[in-house]
């Protein structure tokens, strides 16, 4: 009971990072309050009602952080959103309809770099939301082809979860791409401030 | 819910239907100040259990409804044990009791509509 205990108030904890700062700051104290005073409710009850209690409980947390999140995105930041959710899409139709993988590894190093040129701190979220479609939609659009053709039994057999690790060589190009991106951002903004000091 | 704290409040009815977290938590208020582990139980035992919200929700919800100045913060009976830092209470704002009101009248038109098509048969008994 006190490693699941332990094990909750730790996912709990985490998720409490994945608040905006300003929320987090205001309502931490407060939330981890509540939840304390809920989980020693559920840990009299028995173990059961504290499962489900750490489950639902995480489970609110992370959608909840997913809403503030969302209420913070200015429309700037939400076109960047646009902009990377449709190069996350193109790079998989790339990726279905080339013969090799340098074709895919290409398009996110240009989205990236895209995404780059306008994104704003920190860069590493952008570039995971451009690369994380590549595993997603491989694994979500061979599990549709298994249940139309009726052989929901491959599901378990094929080694479908291998296709998440897409997920590093795409996080990879992405990040590549993003990132010079902000290097020729930063080199432009030093050499246009050197030139308006010379002048 | 647009931000209220710096100009009149608007139409009660514009921010009408209320969410059920927000209806949840205006009602659990009606009775008086509470902090927020006491407003999650009330909301949940006045809806027997339909509506259970998690600390992320019920904070978040609470965040929008400040702002839209329908609850404000309070000091709270001075109970507070030396030990631990104070809660935060919240309390039904005069606005939020207008709104509140709004609502409940708005579900009660839906419910004589209902009456006058015989979709309810006969009023439920009020168990408590």
């Amino acid at each position: 009971m006190k490693t699941i205990h332990r094990i909750t108030r730790l996912l709990f904890h985490f998720g409490l990072c994945l608040y905006p700062v300003d929320f987090r700051k205001r309502y931490a104290t407060e939330i981890t309050r509540v939840f304390e005073e809920g989980l020693a409710d559920a840990v009299t009850a028995g173990l059961g009602p504290t499962l489900g209690y750490g489950a639902k409980t995480v489970a609110d947390l992370c959608a909840s952080a997913l809403r503030e999140r969302l209420r913070c995105v200015g429309p700037r930041d939400g076109l960047v959103v646009f902009v990377a959710v449709i190069c996350g899409h193109l790079a998989v139709c790339i990726d279905f309809l080339a013969t090799e993988v340098q074709a895919t590894l290409l398009v996110l190093l240009l989205s990236g770099f895209l995404v780059g040129t306008v994104a704003s701190r920190p860069g590493w979220r952008w570039a995971l939301l451009i690369a994380v479609w590549l595993p997603l939609l491989h694994v979500a659009l061979f599990a549709f082809a298994l249940v139309h053709s009726g052989a929901v039994e491959g599901f378990s057999r094929h080694p479908y979860l291998s296709r998440l690790l897409l997920l590093l060589p795409a996080l990879v190009a992405s990040l590549v791409g993003l990132y010079l991106a902000v290097l020729m951002r930063f080199v432009g903004r030093r050499l246009a401030g050197q030139s308006r000091r010379q002048s | 819910m647009t931000n209220a704290a710096s100009s009149a409040p608007p139409d009660p009815f514009t921010l009408l239907p209320l969410t059920p977290a927000v209806f949840g938590i205006l009602m659990a208020l009606a009775d008086g100040e509470k902090h927020g582990y006491a407003i999650m139980q009330a909301v949940a035992a006045e809806t027997a259990g339909g509506l259970r919200m998690g600390p992320g929700t019920l904070y978040g919800t609470l965040d929008r409804m400040l702002r839209a100045a329908l609850v404000s913060e309070s000091e709270g009976p001075g109970e507070a044990a030396p030990h631990r830092e104070r809660r935060r209470y919240y309390r039904l704002t005069d606005y939020g009791r207008r709104v509140l009101r709004a609502e409940i009248d708005r579900l009660q038109q839906v419910i004589n509509l209902a009456r006058r098509k015989k979709l309810i048969l006969r009023p439920q008994p009020v168990t408590q």
